[in-house]
């Protein structure tokens, strides 16, 4: 798999042609709005893309189908140049889309990422923590992607977990699963969007990576950057010895997961779980950088 | 004592149960409450219903056949194998996942039966091997060897051989039964074993095939069952409800989590006739929790390397010594020992620790001065701060601000007083004794260090309220504080330490309750607005209704809604709130209505009270304010009551209005 990147202050530092099909979300934010606009005026078609945790099913457009149906569900994407617009999809989403792109053999899938140019920061949040973005309303408990579904084993289990803003994610992941601190390698996203947001970051996750003496798994790849957190987990992958298995929890950045994502369809054998977060609508304001990853399987 | 800070750490940080392992007999201190579930005779189906960190996990892991059959066990009884655990926590973030997908329900019915029986089989399995491995007389790993479980070939071919045989196959069906949850769609549906039937064969086979086996009885534990889906709960109630020896089924679960009683026929599962519940929560408070929260403890400081404890460890580990553990000279000495290194301060003490600290003095002496201008008393202030009766000085400004009394009425109450006449400050239901802790309290209020009040090992038991695990952290904190202080000898702990420990202790936990569920988020703004409210009512100057540590509904015209009551019973279940039956009702025909009292380990971050002493009334839209409200309404709502109270101190010193305050800047 090659991974080409590129990014710019505006979209018109983006070097690119047409797309025949364009995977969109709902627009939630400006840069999602901004997103979208982007993608519809550079695509033959768009089609709106969701995926529903409770029921496990997919949807395009009008049609309905279970998320090991996509593949089926975007055949008449195959051999096409498709954009992912990855600001609006979920991580849930982007994965099931670039797994059955890749089956559909699909020339070049590109994702299109925007960043924030600054997060809502609530009122009530500064009750509590001075450094909480609220940006989900209500977060789901951990449930594995169909596909890369994973009997989990803590005392057998590897487990590459990214953080970003929300502390309690991490916490909560460790609680539910029960997976020992140990196992877990702690990815942050640095450099951080904008300078002094990975001290936010460091902050939220400060007390759960201190109170279950994680502080010596830390490891940091740019918060843009889908290829290093690709690496990441390889490497962590690589290091699991027989009977060992990798789980991706990616709760951090938007790149980070794309990269969790690229290296999910890649690899049946990882295991990959989310909590599904409800996004809080105008979670952020205005348009940051651009990001356009062009993926080769 | 001989242990290092980082030993004491690595043993305190492990106080979560699943970092332990399976076998935790090392570990466990046998509860005094133990004979209650029974354990011996009955053949009934266990539920055992308790909150984060009373215990439940290690229980059944105790429970389990890697604790009862442990290596570290040097004698193990016969009749050991009447009692064979199987704990099973579903892995829940699988499990999820075995639901719709396109697949009608009854398939994943079977796939559920089939996944239990994987599991559990190849447990039973394990637990031969452990059984084999341990000082168990009656099975060798010889006998072992020579088994065979041929006749299983007929649920599947590749089940027979020999134990290793039969185990790896199990594992095998385990590995492409997870292939296909994970793609219904691509792989091939696998043929499901029929749980139950499934298990009981492979048990009635071990009992005919090892003589040492034949009273075999097997109980399955499932832990965390409120994480399940409504039909995977179903289909466990089921194996409730049809239990019967030699394989009992036994849930686990949180407060107000069971939510279907349901099992897959028509019937239902019904306490007494189906289950017996055993109330961990309670039985931790009812059965003498000091002293077990002292030898959980010492049984910690044990393995950290602590070879100064007061009695011998080993009587922890054995059922048969709870009565000697009851018995006087066994609890004087853990007691005495546990105050000895956490030691509280009386009242009087507390009262003295006042008039050692310059600043406070000096700070009570000036409101003294101002309540006295305040009732434009011309009284010497000699009549009312006279530090050689602390107590009662420290509760003059609060009686002064009461309008029902005049200052010369205190002033001539204090000269008896003085004089040791009996006055109005003294005895039981005397000024002191009501207000005293809700003036101490006040007027540490935004002083630099922690209120010794929350000192002491008697302090932390109430303060963690049956919770081992926040016993166990304010312990940790307190001595890992006093380590780098003196290096190396905690032997006693100041109670400023104490007290500046359980408040870093209180806030940790606070800061967990992002974590609880589903609603994790709106919990910790709940208790974030109730802590607020009720840190409020501590500073009313008149201390008129000292020391308001719970609430009820008393009045309002709306009732509560449904949202309202899934959102208490959420918090109860995570053991936020703690509800009681009302106490102090006002008349007879009043219907009996609850009242919430807030976790006290929250207490020291609020700095309010931990003891259940006077209740706040609210109305059902100021409670339906403070869980749902926004931002400006909760702040409307402290401010009105702010205002009530006639508080005029500086309200950004609120918690939660200080941030407000901060942010309009």
């Amino acid at each position: 798999m090659k991974i080409l990147m590129q990014a710019g202050a505006t979209k018109t530092e983006l070097s690119y042609s047409r797309w025949s099909h364009a995977i969109l979300g709902q627009a939630i934010d400006d840069r999602g709005t901004a997103a979208v606009d982007f993608a519809q005026s550079n695509a033959d078609c768009s089609h709106l893309f969701s995926y529903d945790p409770k029921s496990l099913n997919a949807r395009l457009d009008a049609e309905s189908f279970s998320a090991e149906e996509v593949e089926q569900a975007l055949s008449r994407m195959e051999k096409s140049h498709v954009l992912i617009e990855a600001t609006t999809l979920g991580f849930v989403e982007i994965l099931l889309c670039c797994r059955a792109l890749r089956q559909l053999n699909s020339t070049t899938v590109s994702l299109v990422y925007l960043e924030p140019e600054n997060y809502f920061r609530p009122r009530q949040s500064l009750i509590v923590h001075r450094r909480d973005f609220e940006l989900s309303e209500e977060v789901g408990e951990f449930a594995a992607v169909p596909g890369n579904a994973r009997l989990l084993k803590p005392d057998r289990t590897k487990v590459a977990l990214f953080v970003g803003f929300e502390g309690q994610r991490m916490n909560r992941f460790l609680e539910q699963t029960g997976v020992s601190p140990s196992a877990c390698s702690i990815v942050f996203g640095v450099p951080a969007f904008q300078p002094g947001w990975e001290m936010d970051a460091f902050a939220n996750n400060l007390r759960v990576l201190k109170g279950n003496q994680m502080a010596g798994r830390i490891c940091f790849c740019g918060a843009q950057n889908p290829l290093s957190a690709y690496d990441a987990v390889e490497r962590i992958y690589r290091s699991c010895n027989t009977g060992e298995r990798l789980l991706m929890v990616p709760v951090g950045t938007k790149p980070h997961g794309i990269g969790a994502a690229l290296f999910a369809c890649e690899h049946s054998d990882a295991g990959v779980v989310y909590d599904n977060p409800k996004r809080k609508d105008k979670r952020s304001g205005s348009v940051g950088g651009w990001h356009l990853f062009d993926i080769q399987f | 004592m001989k242990f290092s800070e980082g030993s004491l750490t690595t043993i305190f940080a492990k106080n979560r149960t699943e970092e332990l392992g399976m076998d935790v007999w090392l570990h466990f201190v046998v509860p005094l409450f133990f004979d209650k579930l029974d354990l011996g005779a009955a053949r009934k189906p266990r539920l055992f219903v308790g909150g984060r960190g009373c215990g439940k996990t290690m229980l059944l892991r105790y429970l389990s056949h890697q604790s009862a059959f442990s290596l570290h066990r040097e004698t193990i009884p016969d009749t050991a194998i009447e009692h064979i655990g199987l704990y099973w926590r579903v892995d829940t973030q699988f499990a999820v996942i075995m639901n719709e997908r396109g697949l009608p329900g009854d398939t994943w019915h079977s796939a559920f039966n089939h996944f239990l029986a994987l599991v559990l089989g190849f447990e039973i399995l394990q637990s031969l091997k452990n059984v084999a491995n341990s000082k168990f007389a009656l099975l060798t790993m010889t006998e072992l060897d020579k088994a065979k479980f041929d006749r299983f070939s007929v649920f599947d071919p590749s089940f027979s051989g020999g134990l290793d045989n039969f185990a790896l196959a199990l594992e095998t069906k385990l590995w492409e039964f997870e292939s296909w949850v994970a793609n219904v769609r691509k792989c091939k549906e696998p043929i499901f074993l029929p749980g139950g039937q499934f298990l009981s064969a492979v048990i009635a086979h071990i009992r005919s095939a090892f003589q040492g086996l034949k009273r075999a009885q097997y109980f399955v534990y499932v832990d965390e069952f409120e994480n399940l889906l409504a039909y995977q709960q179903r289909i466990l109630n089921t194996y409730v409800k049809h239990s019967e020896s030699p394989l009992i089924f036994n849930l686990a679960m949180k407060r107000h989590a069971f939510e279907t009683v349901h099992t897959v026929g028509t019937e239902s599962i019904q306490g007494i006739a189906d289950f017996r519940t055993h109330d961990l929560d309670a039985y931790l408070l009812e059965n003498n929790f000091p002293l077990f929260a002292a030898e959980v403890l010492f049984l910690n400081l044990s393995l950290a390397g602590d070879e100064d404890i007061p009695f011998d460890i080993r009587a922890l580990r054995d059922p048969d010594q709870i009565r000697l553990r009851e018995a006087e000279p066994h609890q004087l000495g853990v007691l005495r020992k546990i105050r000895e290194m956490l030691p509280g301060l009386s009242h009087d003490e507390l009262a003295t620790h006042v008039f050692a600290n310059p600043a406070l003095s000096r700070k009570l002496l000036e409101r003294v001065d101002i309540a006295m201008k305040v009732r434009g008393t011309k009284l010497p202030t000699n009549r009312f701060y006279r530090p050689g009766q602390p107590q009662a000085t420290i509760i003059i400004p609060a009686l002064l601000y009461r309008k029902r009394l005049t200052p010369e009425e205190i002033a001539q109450e204090f000269d008896l007083l003085e004089t040791n006449k009996e006055s109005k400050f003294a005895g039981d239901g005397g000024w002191i004794r009501n207000n005293f802790i809700g003036c101490l309290l006040w007027l540490y209020e935004s002083h630099s260090s922690a209120c010794p009040f929350y000192a002491g090992f008697d302090t932390f038991c109430l303060l963690a309220h049956g919770n081992l695990r926040h016993f166990l952290e304010l312990c940790h904190v307190s001595l890992a504080q006093r380590y780098r202080e003196v290096r190396g000898s905690p032997l006693s702990v100041p109670a400023e330490l104490q007290a500046k420990a359980a408040r870093q202790t209180s806030t940790a936990f606070l800061n967990e309750i992002p974590a609880f569920g589903a609603l994790g988020d709106r919990l910790h703004t709940f208790v974030f607005r109730l802590g607020s409210l009720l840190a409020l009512a501590h500073r009313r100057p008149t201390q008129s209704e000292p020391e308001q540590s719970h609430f009820a509904i008393t009045s309002g015209s709306t009732p509560l809604t449904e949202e309202t009551k899934r959102f208490l019973r959420e918090a109860e279940k995570w053991s936020v709130l703690f509800e009681f039956e009302e106490t102090k009702l006002k008349n007879d025909h009043q219907p009996v209505s609850f009242e919430y009292v807030l976790n006290p380990i929250y207490s020291p971050y609020f700095h309010i009270t931990y003891r259940k002493k006077r209740k706040l009334g609210l109305s059902g839209e100021e409670l339906q304010t403070l869980i749902h409200g926004s931002f400006d309404d909760a702040n409307k709502l402290l401010k009105r009551f702010s205002k009530l109270w006639e508080i005029d101190e500086d309200p950004r010193l609120t918690p939660f209005l200080r941030f407000a305050d901060e942010e309009r800047q």
